[in-house]
């Protein structure tokens, strides 16, 4: 198995790096690329079992993108094949249409969804998230300089329950393609949620426990608690 | 000169705040300032200001370095302004500019010292313009407020004001790119013999040279994105250090110091690597404001770091440290997991770092522990780690995923009841490492940990 985490160097801020520090003490036997910005990613001349890239500065969007950009064609391919996505944080932006700056500029994305976000940097947004994904209550934390508008509901990854979606208002958050999953969660979004976990390592084709299995599902418990106390008030 | 109407009246009604306030033993270093921008907004920019003044600024060690400076020129009988028990936000800036006017609005002092926000930055330099601005570091802090570095560095770059002189940190790749146009001094520690060039740092927020956008190299690396680095293509490489540390010699408690060819033995305040730079920060800033180098030795002589940050409790051949971990800021912790790494001897750790607000009002986003090494902590000195508070189990998954074995972890929600976990006889060094508003509570939880150990 292979699996690409595209940009480490810039794209794990907040924490997210951990999905992937995790996903390879799950998954000993799987190869694991970390392509740095210079190189030609893999996904380009081979096929990985999966993609992640996640949370990044407004500036390393922008670079991110200059990189990207050229394999959009390719990125289609994937998504359409079912290769297995996880984007978090404002990595989702880049697979929709534009993000535009608070000047007005419009930045052009990989336009593979039909979404578009919005910065708005001096009113910075955090938040708590619950919400449903199938059967499970996925649980995230929200910490953006900008929001996304557009097509969401058809797609959404997840239906919140409490919190906001991908803008204020609204109940659907990111967005749940094939195998692609995007979402503005952020951080280590997969070890507080070992349930989505065992749910991607089935697309994977792994049937394994997954690590610290015991101690995930407690640490898990306890925070879904903490927020339905939270959403109950 | 008259300021207009509305100035005065927000001045003695801050004034009359303040009084008020202080009356009813309520601390008065916010709510004045506060009083004073709500009747006049332009309060900031109109208040007298003392005609020098030293800012100091950075994601970590500002109030260190600002204690120091503070220190360092009432030992030497330097009467001045600062915001020691204030806020460094703007409001709090205000309210220590008014209390140093007199009811005509006439500034009392000469010389000031502000601790100064980054984030806030914007609202207060373009008024308040330092003649030196010390920066410690710029490193990734809280996400929530802070968000990330390119956030903090921008606004550092367009609020500084343009004459001020600024003293940086040569071994920051990233503060010490600040207002290159300007005029500068830097500092620097040598690398030292104990250190690894290859750093266990999970944070890095500085990867590409500031020009050409290669992979900046690095000479030396100490951690995070500190270090001796240079750009493959020659476009960047860190400035040379005015101050330089060359050698520490912990044994004697001292370092030495190059300036201009020249070498100074100083008392060294904490053997702590981070509070070496927020000495050497606060030495390079009052030299350049123009104290001598005999003047800083003399002050320094006898000089510890705050109480609240470390404190020490002796308990039969044992030692209890408590640490102050700044929570949601990894570096910050980081910092300290390295330096209980590096303390010789068999240890247990207590951790309390959950956020008292959250903890009771709302669930504490904890992303920042996977950006945080807690992999310092796994070493076999460490004989036990147990966490404390209503996140513990967050924890504990944070200290399995960095190979700690499960054995040596104890999950426990009630923060009071951690000591009771620490093994009797005690190890050489226990260490209750806490939130920054845990102090007090520590400094109980130490002492009976104490009686329960002797």
């Amino acid at each position: 198995m292979k699996i690409e985490y595209l940009y480490p160097e810039f794209c794990g801020i907040f924490g997210d790096q951990a999905n992937m520090a995790y996903l390879k003490q799950c998954l000993e036997d799987a190869v694991f690329y970390d392509t740095p910005i210079e190189q030609v990613p893999h996904f380009v001349e081979e096929d990985v079992d999966m993609i992640y890239i996640g949370q990044m500065t407004e500036r390393s969007q922008k670079r991110v993108l200059e990189k990207l950009i050229p394999y959009r064609e390719r990125l289609q391919t994937l998504i359409e094949q079912g290769t297995v996505f996880l984007v978090t944080g404002n990595a989702s932006e880049l697979f929709g249409e534009y993000i535009e700056e608070e000047d007005g500029t419009r930045i052009t994305c990989l336009k593979l969804f039909s979404t578009y976000a919005k910065q708005d940097i001096w009113h910075r947004y955090n938040g708590l998230v619950v919400g449903k994904f199938e059967n499970m209550e996925i649980i995230g934390f929200k910490s953006q300089f900008s929001h996304s508008y557009g097509s969401h509901q058809k797609d959404a990854f997840i239906h919140v329950t409490m919190g906001d979606g991908m803008h204020p208002g609204i109940q659907e958050e990111g967005i749940h393609y094939k195998n692609f999953f995007s979402t503005y969660l952020i951080g280590p979004l997969l070890i507080l949620n070992p349930a989505f976990v065992e749910y991607l390592l089935v697309l994977l084709g792994v049937n394994k426990d997954i690590a610290y299995k015991e101690a995930m599902y407690e640490a898990y418990t306890h925070r879904l608690e903490d927020m339905k106390r939270l959403q109950s008030k | 000169m008259f300021k207009g109407v509305r100035f005065y009246i927000a001045l003695w009604a801050a004034k009359s705040a303040y009084v008020i306030l202080k009356i009813l033993k309520r601390n008065a270093t916010h709510y004045p300032g506060w009083v004073a921008l709500k009747i006049c907004p332009q309060f900031l920019k109109k208040v007298e200001k003392p005609e020098t003044m030293i800012g100091v600024m950075g994601t970590n060690g500002k109030t260190t370095v600002s204690n120091m400076i503070d220190d360092v020129l009432s030992y030497h009988h330097y009467v001045y302004l600062n915001n020691r028990l204030g806020s460094n936000i703007k409001d709090g800036i205000t309210t220590s500019l008014l209390k140093g006017c007199s009811i005509l609005g006439k500034m009392k002092y000469q010389y000031g010292v502000l601790e100064i926000d980054e984030r806030s930055s914007r609202l207060i330099l373009p008024y308040v313009k330092p003649k030196y601005i010390v920066v410690t570091n710029i490193f990734r802090d809280s996400i929530k407020r802070n968000a990330h570095t390119d956030f903090i560095f921008d606004i550092l770059s367009h609020s500084i004001p343009e004459k001020t002189l600024l003293v940086l940190n040569s071994d920051d790749p990233l503060s010490n790119q600040l207002k290159p146009q300007q005029e500068h001094r830097y500092y620097s520690i040598a690398p030292l013999p104990y250190e690894k060039d290859k750093p266990l740092s999970i944070v890095r927020d500085v990867m590409l040279c500031p020009h050409c956008g290669a992979k900046l190299q690095y000479d030396f690396h100490r951690y995070h994105h500190f270090g001796h680095v240079y750009c493959p293509n020659g476009d960047y490489t860190s400035p040379t250090p005015d101050y330089l540390i060359e050698s520490i010699d912990y044994e004697k408690e001292n370092f030495v110091l190059k300036f201009e060819e020249e070498r100074y033995t100083f008392h060294l305040v904490s053997d702590n690597l981070i509070n070496i730079y927020n000495q050497l920060a606060a030495i390079s800033v009052l030299h350049t404001f123009g104290l001598t180098m005999k003047q800083l030795q003399d002050a320094f002589k006898s000089m510890k770091v705050t109480r609240s940050r470390t404190s020490s409790f002796k308990v039969k051949e044992s030692e209890i440290i408590t640490h102050m971990c700044k929570g949601q800021n990894a570096v910050a912790c980081s910092r300290v997991f390295d330096y209980v790494h590096f303390t010789k001897g068999p240890k247990e750790v207590i951790i309390l770092l959950d956020d008292n607000g959250d903890a009771k009002k709302s669930s504490e986003n904890l992303n920042w522990i996977y950006d945080a090494d807690f992999e310092l902590l796994n070493d076999e000195s460490i004989e036990k780690i147990i966490v404390g508070g209503k996140r513990c189990f967050d924890y504990k998954v944070r200290l399995l995923m960095a190979g700690i074995d499960e054995s040596k972890i104890i999950a426990c929600e009630d923060e009071e009841k951690t000591i009771e976990y620490i093994t009797n006889p005690p190890k050489e060094h226990i260490f209750i490492l806490h939130d920054i508003w845990k102090y007090q509570q520590c400094q109980t939880l130490a002492k009976q940990l104490v009686e329960r150990l002797k």
